[in-house]
């Protein structure tokens, strides 16, 4: 699609300057901050590595997708339709999909694929590819759709010779004189069975029949049959269903590997076999753990853990210290560590934000990161500590800026004792000079002022040539 | 399907059309998108005063991204402009229709550029090597490769 009717005008700051049309797939430069559709600034830049607008040197390195807003602005302008009859306006960003899907008068490949014609849509009803061969059933010719109709009321039955009973029949009866002809041979009724008879048509009923092996169990055969259709229909249906569980495991299976790779150091192999095992040694450790999680989880906002589900997900979580300090020694080497013992209560305690900030020594100790817990707890743990650190950084800033105010206080003073020092020597300067001076023009009276021309030329620079006003062609 | 370079220069026509050309410039022949012509006179104090010229602007399938082809019209009875950067057969020595052209300019945008090159003028006369540029220039302005020298308006 290279061009679109707008319905409305379009506000210019959407306009590309190069095309003078709304961005199409519009990129803005990182140098000069300039928007262009893609296509018009690469062509420009091969043209000329420069931005078209302030002539700053630009590489396609240096052109990157606009901004999302901008993006939407322009896919969002309403367009017409391309299709001279069709009244259809719509969003740019949906007109493919109009034309694609539903603009009755879009043109669009033929539906067979067996001509190249593109037809409009509304017309796809009466289509009929003009060169589709179809062979004529009474005479074998091939012809053309389109003179097919005419052919078919002019092709004339011709007449053939039975094989078996040498009858002569028009073509039209072909089938079925072959259904009724006495002579013709057939096979017994029972063939998919197994009854290997085959014979003229006019002696199996009188004599075929009556010997049949097959014809005696006939209800039998029937019934079998009948109960196989249903045995088929149903493991069909099994089969659907097993499909549909297979592709709900995998779901789980790729939720459960979410889950674990969200959980970290809290998931951990052994106990998720061992709670399929279901051993007694877990339920002991999970009635064990209860008391605390609950506990926990009571300010916790996440679902996952309400109070009925703690007996699964506590033996997820191990109680050995061990583990836990190796599960991210990065993030936490920094920190002195202090075991604490999985209730948030206690942590809490330990970090209540009065106490730090009349205590501001106790700033290094951080809530170590205690997988004895749920991950709730340990969370709530770390948020008591990060509203702890935020009141204490307060406290430290406030406490900084006193300092910082003392301190300017005694700098200024320091400043001002200095200036009128510095002024106090200014004023002898003076005097020596005036001094100096008085005896200078005692001796030079003839002189004029030494110093008033070069004083003069020093401070005046004369101003340079007049800025042309034409700017330059 | 119109190329790039016909739908802008749509594009343009229309805007000249419903909005007019600047004081001084006037559309006078448009009928395709490979040629067009304007009329272009000095307005105000000049030397020019009193004179009108005709611009004619050549548009490749490249255009806006390449520059069009702008020389003043010297056949029938019509002259170019005697002006240092205007040889006596059209052509035009001004670097925004070389090295200076960018897509973001437009028709118009070289008319009122043109216009005020005229304006500007000091003094009436050719460049210096007028003589020989004219008996060798080729057809198209283009194809020439101008030196743009410093005090080049
Ligand atoms: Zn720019
Ligand atoms: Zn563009
Ligand atoms: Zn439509
Ligand atoms: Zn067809
Ligand atoms: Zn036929
Ligand atoms: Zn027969
Ligand atoms: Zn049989």
């Amino acid at each position: 699609m290279a061009s679109y009717n707008y319905v409305d005008p379009t506000n210019s700051n959407l306009v590309c300057c190069i095309c003078r049309t709304p961005f199409l797939d519009p990129v803005s430069t990182l140098t000069c901050g300039h928007t262009f559709c893609r296509a018009c600034i690469v062509e420009a830049l091969q043209h000329s590595s420069q931005c078209p607008v302030d002539r700053l040197p630009l590489t396609l390195e240096e052109v990157v997708s606009a901004n999302s807003i901008v993006r939407s602005l322009v896919d969002e302008l309403v367009v017409e339709c391309p299709s001279p009859e069709c009244p259809h306006t719509c969003q740019r960003q949906l007109l493919a999909g109009h034309l694609r899907d539903s603009c009755s008068y879009a043109e669009v490949p033929c539906p067979t694929g067996e001509c190249d014609q593109l037809i409009p849509r509304k017309d796809m009803e009466s289509h009929r590819c003009g060169h589709t061969l179809i062979t004529c059933h009474e005479c074998g010719t091939q012809l053309s759709s389109e003179d097919f109709k005419d052919h078919e009321a002019e092709c004339l039955p011709v007449s053939l010779v039975c094989d078996f009973c040498s009858a002569e029949y028009s073509r039209d009866l072909q089938s079925s004189h072959a259904e009724t002809c006495s002579e013709a041979i057939i096979s017994c009724v029972h063939a998919s069975n197994g009854c290997s008879w085959k014979g003229k048509r006019r002696s199996f009923t009188p004599k075929h029949i009556p010997s049949c092996p097959y014809e005696a169990i006939k209800g039998f055969l029937s019934l079998h049959e009948s109960k196989m259709a249903d045995l088929r229909e149903e493991n069909l249906g099994l089969r659907n269903k097993i499909d549909a569980l297979q592709g709900h495991l995998q779901n789980a299976t790729r939720d459960l590997h979410a889950a674990k790779t969200a959980l970290g150091p809290w998931y951990t192999q052994s106990l998720a076999h061992s709670i399929v095992e279901r051993s007694p040694h877990v339920q002991q450790r999970v009635t064990s753990s209860t008391p605390h999680v609950t506990e926990s989880t009571v300010s916790s906002p996440a679902p996952s853990t309400s109070a009925d589900t703690p007996d699964i997900f506590a033996p997820y979580f191990p109680e050995d210290e061990s583990f836990s300090a190796q599960a991210s020694p990065e993030q936490l080497s920094s920190f002195s560590w202090r075991p604490l013992h999985g209730t948030s209560s206690n942590i809490s305690q330990a970090w209540d934000p009065a106490s730090l900030t009349s205590r501001p020594v106790a700033q290094n100790n951080i809530a170590p990161l205690d997988l004895s817990t749920t991950l709730e707890g340990s969370l709530s743990g770390l948020r008591q500590s990060v509203v702890s650190l935020s009141a204490s950084m307060d406290s430290f800033g406030r406490r900084n800026e006193i300092a910082l105010t003392n301190e300017a206080l005694r700098v200024n003073e320091e400043i001002r004792s200095l200036r009128a020092n510095i002024h106090g020597l200014r004023m002898q300067v003076h005097a020596i000079m005036m001094d100096r001076n008085a005896q200078v023009t005692g001796r030079m009276q003839e002189m004029p002022s030494v110093d008033g021309p070069w004083t003069a030329s020093s401070r005046f620079i004369p101003g340079g040539p007049p800025v042309p006003s034409i700017t330059k062609l | 399907m119109a190329s790039i370079s016909a739908r802008r220069l749509a594009k343009e026509l229309h805007e000249i059309q419903t909005e007019g050309c600047p004081v001084g410039i006037n559309l006078l022949q448009a009928d395709d998108f490979a040629a067009w012509q304007f009329t272009i006179e000095v307005m105000g104090e000049s030397l020019y005063q009193g004179e009108v010229f005709t611009l004619l602007f050549r548009f490749d399938k490249h255009y806006p991204i390449s520059s069009p082809a702008v020389q003043f019209v010297v056949t029938d009875g019509k002259t170019s402009p005697v002006h240092p950067h205007v040889y006596s057969n059209g052509h035009i020595c001004a670097s925004i229709l070389g090295n200076e052209w960018s897509p973001v300019l437009s028709v118009i945008a070289v008319c009122l550029t043109l216009q005020s090159m005229l304006a500007s003028c000091k003094k009436k006369e050719r460049p210096p090597d007028n003589d020989r540029y004219v008996r060798h220039a080729p057809d198209n302005p283009k194809k020439t490769q101008f030196h743009y020298d410093g005090n080049s308006p």
